[in-house]
């Protein structure tokens, strides 16, 4: 279909390099999902409005259907499966589960995703900005309380 | 009575089972289940919301590389079906083929494109082209009561019509001084699940095996061996990992279909529904029209009241007839009242089809029956607190309409409790604000049930076993929905084995292995049912566990004593071996497993209750609502896993807030929706969402496992009319349409010319 | 059908050479949250895409003499983050601040706010206020400037020629005794598209007098528009809880001129109450809409 037209991807993922080829309308969710099996991020919308989807590039939060895959190139990405690190769970990771911040799961990862880039930016944030750095994270679930009080668990300790 | 509940396990907030698998990604929802050869299917639906498909085109879809095949209304079986059903033996309309030739709402199923990529299968699906000829649409409700010429369906656009009650309420309102009347209109809401609606068939020789995220596996198989016409032992559903439902993915809407396309072309398939299907396309909450009339004598009893609900049912039937009766039911369970009707009527409109979604019409029939009180309340210049008291029922309350006992029934309670920790007599009594920004206060009750005892059968067998190593496995149809269900089986378990939760595993939902259960995941039976026979048969295993104990350790059965993963005879307390080897034991001395089955048929059905106080602050210039408080009391009777109680208030109310102040699939006179995602479809979001101050009232109820009743609906129910209420009360409006969206808000105070 | 093209420019120098081949099924990327749903939606089928986000020139927000440039490739958080912009220019850092969410404000552009034409655009009606111009660049290598005002066309026109792409905003320095402010109304308090947006820049003298004021109002028809009528009750007057009241009153009426019989004029002659007011608070602080400051 698209055949002849592939281009070529470089980038880091959770700190390995890859180097792919892809279609010019991959989405950044497609090619996570589908060629690098990162299936933790998810779509929820396909429009940037869910936030399933949240990844990190280059250290800040977005959504990676809006995002056209070959603008990550030589950009530096991360995803919930790149949170562990040596078969330890991130901090944020613990306290999502600690604080019941889980309930269905498929929000989860984005909302790590978006927590994660908060805390990296700003390791004290304020209620306010906990909410802003998650106001496009959708939850059906839980109503954001634990969530927030996760990342608020993190900061304290 | 209030029990002192000692439990090791129980009331205690363990950790969910797969919340590692959640938190690191790993957990595989099947939008992420790939298998070798799986194709990809993706669905086309109406543009239009009422018309005869003259013809569809196929071909440029078929051309493109990578399409496998095309299905629609000419290659697929003409068999009627009903996915409400969940049980053989049911009847029920049956109104929906795979693919329709004629559609009736802006959704309604047309084709579906299998290819080897779903991106393929994306543009293939866009590539189809659909004549129509276009027939006259019914969008209102109203409207549909009284028309005649277009019929939605052949049997007419009436779909169910029930009226029930005692007393005479004619009498009373004729003879009654105060009375008050009020129309009020509740949303079609859309489930908002963050995960879309998906499913996987493989066939393999002539057995299809369907993973699904959904509510009733033997639901999905009976409808999936129903609409395909194939034996039910052909088909297997196993229930997969699911990213929300909220009965949304209740129905097999898509399962069918998927079946089928894994039948027709042999190979795996996997079919995806995007956000805009999945708002359109499957199920919503009922939209109801209801008024109301309530009469009251001047000091505040209720002498009777009348209430007359029209019922959106969308384009076809479901489950029209049973949202009804539920409706109804939950009417005569809230307050002392000797002369009540309810009359319902649900009609067929050109819209989205309605299902079940959390509340099952209680959040409707509250919206609409907890509004018309505190308009009573304030006709008669009394305290909306005061008069609930008054006329709410009291615990072991009978069902006037001869419905299952009321049971433990502690809303006045919940009510009284919510209302000192909200401060509600001192916020009631505050003078009103008068500038720009208004703050007000409401409340309102709810009910719900715990289970279809008393309407349909309520049963479901478990197995148990223990192994040679100690570890138990529970086997039964549950459904995990994200709530925890898993868990709190754990828990039940581990409670009467004294076992810890790491040797305990509870299977979910396959229909090959597991033994039958009536009902699934639905009426909030899951704790109070299934959490009673795991219950049971965990009792069941322990009796026969001592039974062969006491034979191996030389003692009395009553000696017998299990703790900790120990069994020993109480008066030979150093002698203990750990429960796997003596299962070993057992094995070895009387070949016999330690293993168990029972039916578990449920006993009652007691009203769950809950109250809900809300604080806002109404912008009066641009009508925007700054929830401030929120105080949710549940009647819990006893919470198995604390925090997932918490949890469910939570999501409860943010789904209800959302009726309240939101959420609305908006459609226009011709039945286009303009609602096509979260762009426009607005779920609340984490700057707008108030926390949740939740009391629990743990007053043990009867049958239910240790006691508890259910929380995942009732925890929906009471907060739209509660926000309402004070919205109301902030501006001195009546506004009784829901959502009261910015706009309805304005135009509401223009017209009080506040 | 799709055979999608795409180009990644390196520099300004490649930028040029891609815009002089493009043609009017070419898009420019900047930060995606508009173009990529519209293709996903199919409302768009770009056979080429120019992908600015490896122009490395478009990515500087610079302070010149008397002006600042923000590149075309500067996100959304970067120019509502910068302290300059925040403390200068504060109707726009308060504009940028309020589109979509934390995600989209790290991905999407002023240019691509301004190229996707939306009547509520949150970042044109500051732009519009401040006089900021475009810097324009084309496939034959010419830089021009062309003011937002003239480049805007209305909702649902291009706001480009094919070969032709924003380079920088430029926004001219306010005087000392300038101040300004944004603020929008949504369906809700964050994540919302305007149903009302405005930006008010004012200068005020020693006398506390407003000597100059310009009022820029959106989402209220095709495009942004400045209100004369606004400005003319401003003038010569000082802040407070009456001057408040008359500006209210004219945006009331502003409203009604503007969408008349639309079914979302009662709401929006309503609501622009409540912008008015923020506005001032904004501008003026929160006592002055209880007395004169």
């Amino acid at each position: 279909m698209e055949g002849g037209n592939q281009v070529e991807l470089n980038m880091i993922v959770n700190g390995k390099k890859h180097n792919i080829d892809i279609n010019p309308s991959d989405r950044l969710l497609d090619v996570l999902r589908d060629q690098l099996g990162l299936t933790s991020v998810k779509e929820g919308c396909g429009e940037g409005e869910c936030g399933a989807c949240t990844v990190i590039m280059n250290g800040d939060a977005v959504n990676s259907c809006t995002v056209l895959a070959i603008q990550a190139r030589n950009k530096e990405i991360i995803t919930t499966e790149g949170l562990e690190k040596n078969g330890e769970l991130d901090e944020l990771q613990k306290s999502f589960i600690r604080n019941g911040a889980i309930q269905c799961g498929f929000c989860t990862p984005g909302m790590l995703m978006s927590c994660k880039a908060l805390l990296m930016k700003n390791p004290y944030p304020k209620e306010e900005e906990i909410r802003r750095a998650i106001e496009g994270n959708l939850c059906r679930c839980t109503g954001y309380t634990n969530i927030v009080k996760a990342v608020k668990d993190v900061v304290i300790r | 009575m209030m029990t002192e509940g000692n439990y090791k396990y129980i009331g205690k907030s363990v950790p969910r089972h797969d919340a590692i698998e959640k938190a690191t990604g790993k957990i595989k929802y099947v939008g992420d289940m790939k298998v070798n050869g799986m194709l990809y299917a993706r669905l086309v639906l109406s543009h239009v919301a009422h018309g005869k498909i003259k013809s569809i085109d196929i071909s440029k879809a078929k051309d493109l590389p990578g399409v496998v095949d095309i299905f629609t209304y000419d290659n697929s079986p003409k068999i009627l079906y009903n996915a409400h059903k969940w049980m053989s033996g049911m009847d029920e309309v049956l109104d929906q083929y795979l693919f329709t030739d004629k559609v009736r709402f802006y959704g309604d199923r047309v084709a579906a494109v299998v290819a080897t990529n779903d991106k393929i299968a994306k543009m293939a699906a866009d590539l189809i082209e659909v004549e129509y000829e276009v027939l006259p649409a019914i969008i209102d409700p109203e409207t549909s009561l009284i028309e005649d010429s277009i019929k939605i369906h052949e049997r007419g656009n009436i779909a169910f019509s029930k009226t029930m009650g005692y007393g005479d309420v004619d009498k009373v309102f004729d003879k009654a001084s105060y009375i008050f009347e009020d129309k009020i209109i509740t949303p079609k809401q859309h489930h908002a699940a963050m995960e879309t609606h998906v499913a996987l068939a493989i066939p393999s020789g002539d057995m299809i095996t369907i993973y699904t995220p959904c509510q009733v596996v033997f639901q999905v198989q009976l409808i999936v061996s129903e609409a395909l016409n194939i034996p039910l032992s052909k088909v297997r559903v196993i229930k997969a990992p699911m990213g929300g439902s909220f009965g949304g993915k209740g129905q097999p809407i898509i399962e069918p279909v998927c079946a089928f396309l894994a039948k027709e072309t042999g190979r795996p398939v996997r079919l995806t529904l995007d956000r805009t299907q999945s708002i359109i396309g499957t199920r919503t909450r009922h939209k109801t029209i209801g008024t109301v009339k309530t009469a009251v004598d001047k000091k505040g009893k209720i002498l009777g009241r009348d209430l007359d609900i029209v019922i959106d049912s969308g384009a076809y039937h479901t489950n029209a007839s049973a949202i009804a009766m539920a409706m109804g039911k939950k009417f005569f369970r809230m307050y002392k009242m000797d002369n009540v009707r309810y009359s319902a009527t649900s009609v067929y409109t050109n819209t989205p089809v309605g299902g079940a979604c959390r509340g099952y019409g209680s959040p409707q029939l509250h919206a609409i029956t907890e509004l018309n009180l505190d308009n009573v309340a304030r006709g008669i210049n009394m305290d909306p607190v005061e008069f609930r008291l008054k006329n709410l029922v009291h615990p072991f309350d009978k069902d006037p309409m001869g419905g299952p006992d009321l049971g433990n029934g502690q809303i006045i309670e919940c009510v009284k409790r919510g209302a000192e920790a909200f401060g509600w007599k001192e916020k009631w009594k505050r003078p009103k604000d008068s500038g720009r920004y208004r703050k007000g206060v409401g409340m309102a009750c709810g009910t719900h049930g715990n289970g279809y005892y008393g309407a349909y059968p309520d049963f479901i067998t478990m197995d148990i076993k223990m192994n040679s190593n100690g570890e138990v496995i529970l086997n039964s149809a549950i459904h995990d929905m994200g709530c925890g269900t898993v868990t709190i089986m754990q828990q039940i378990v581990a409670e009467v084995l004294d076992l810890e939760l790491s040797k305990i595993t509870v299977l979910e939902g396959d229909t090959l292995s597991s033994p039958y259960d009536s009902a699934g995941t639905q009426a909030s039976r899951v704790t109070y049912v299934c959490g009673g026979a795991a219950k049971k048969i965990s009792e069941i295993l322990k009796d026969k566990f001592a039974k062969y104990s006491s034979k191996i350790l030389n003692c009395y059965e009553e000696d017998i004593v299990m703790e900790g993963g120990y069994i020993y005879n109480k008066n030979k307390p150093d002698k203990k071996v750990g429960y796997g080897d003596m299962v070993s034991n057992i094995y070895h001395q009387y070949s016999m497993d330690m293993s168990a089955s029972y039916t578990y048929s449920s006993p009652a059905n007691p009203g769950v209750y809950a109250a809900n106080f809300v604080e806002v602050e109404v912008d009066t210039y641009t009508g925007l609502v700054n929830v401030l408080d929120i105080v949710a009391v549940h009647d819990i009777g006893r919470a198995i896993n604390r925090d997932f109680v918490y949890g469910q208030v939570q999501g409860g109310i943010h789904l209800g807030l959302g009726m309240a102040i939101s959420e609305n699939i908006e459609l226009d006179e011709n039945g286009r929706i303009s609602t096509l995602n979260f762009s426009n479809y607005h779920v609340i979001n984490a700057p707008s969402m108030p926390d949740v101050r939740i009391i629990l009232i743990e007053e043990e109820d009867e049958f239910g496992p240790f006691g508890a009743k259910s929380v995942g609906e009732i925890s929906a129910v009471a907060i739209a009319p509660a926000t309402l209420n004070a919205i109301n009360n902030a501006i001195g409006t009546n506004i009784s349409q829901y959502p009261a969206t910015p706009e309805r808000i304005v135009e509401a105070l223009v017209k009080t010319k506040k | 059908m799709q055979m999608m093209k795409i180009e990644t420019p390196n520099n300004l120098d490649e930028l040029i050479n891609c815009l002089k081949n493009a043609d009017s099924s070419s898009c420019l990327l900047g930060g995606g949250t508009d173009l990529i749903i519209n293709i996903n939606n199919k409302k768009l089928y770009p056979n080429t895409i120019i992908d600015l986000s490896g122009v490395n020139e478009l990515k500087e927000i610079k302070k010149n003499g008397s002006s600042i440039s923000i590149g075309a490739g500067v996100t959304l958080t970067e120019v509502c983050e910068n302290s300059f912009v925040k403390e200068k220019f504060p109707a726009l850092a308060q504009a940028t601040s309020q589109v979509g969410s934390t995600q989209i404000r790290n991905r999407a552009t002023i240019a691509g706010n301004i190229g996707n034409s939306s009547p509520c655009a949150d970042t044109v009606v500051p732009l519009m206020a401040l006089n900021a111009k475009l810097k324009m660049l084309n496939g034959n290598g010419e830089y021009y400037h062309i003011p937002v005002d003239k480049a805007i066309k209305g909702s649902g026109k291009k706001n480009l020629k094919p070969n032709e792409a924003i380079i920088e905003i430029v926004i001219p320095y306010l005087k000392d005794t300038c101040s300004s402010a944004f603020y929008k109304i949504g369906s809700r308090k964050a994540v919302t598209i305007s149903k009302l947006n405005g930006a008010v820049v004012v200068d005020i003298n020693l006398n506390n007098t407003i000597v100059n004021a310009k009022v820029f109002l959106g989402s209220l028809g095709p495009k942004a528009f400045r209100s004369i009528m606004a400005e003319k009750v401003l003038m010569n007057k000082k802040p407070n809880k009456e001057l408040l009241s008359e500006f209210q009153n004219i945006l009331m009426k502003q409203v009604d001129e503007a969408i008349p019989g639309r079914g979302s004029q009662l709401y929006k002659r309503h609501a622009i109450k409540g912008m008015c007011e923020e506005l001032f608070i904004r501008l003026f602080g929160e006592s002055c809409i209880r007395g004169e400051i």
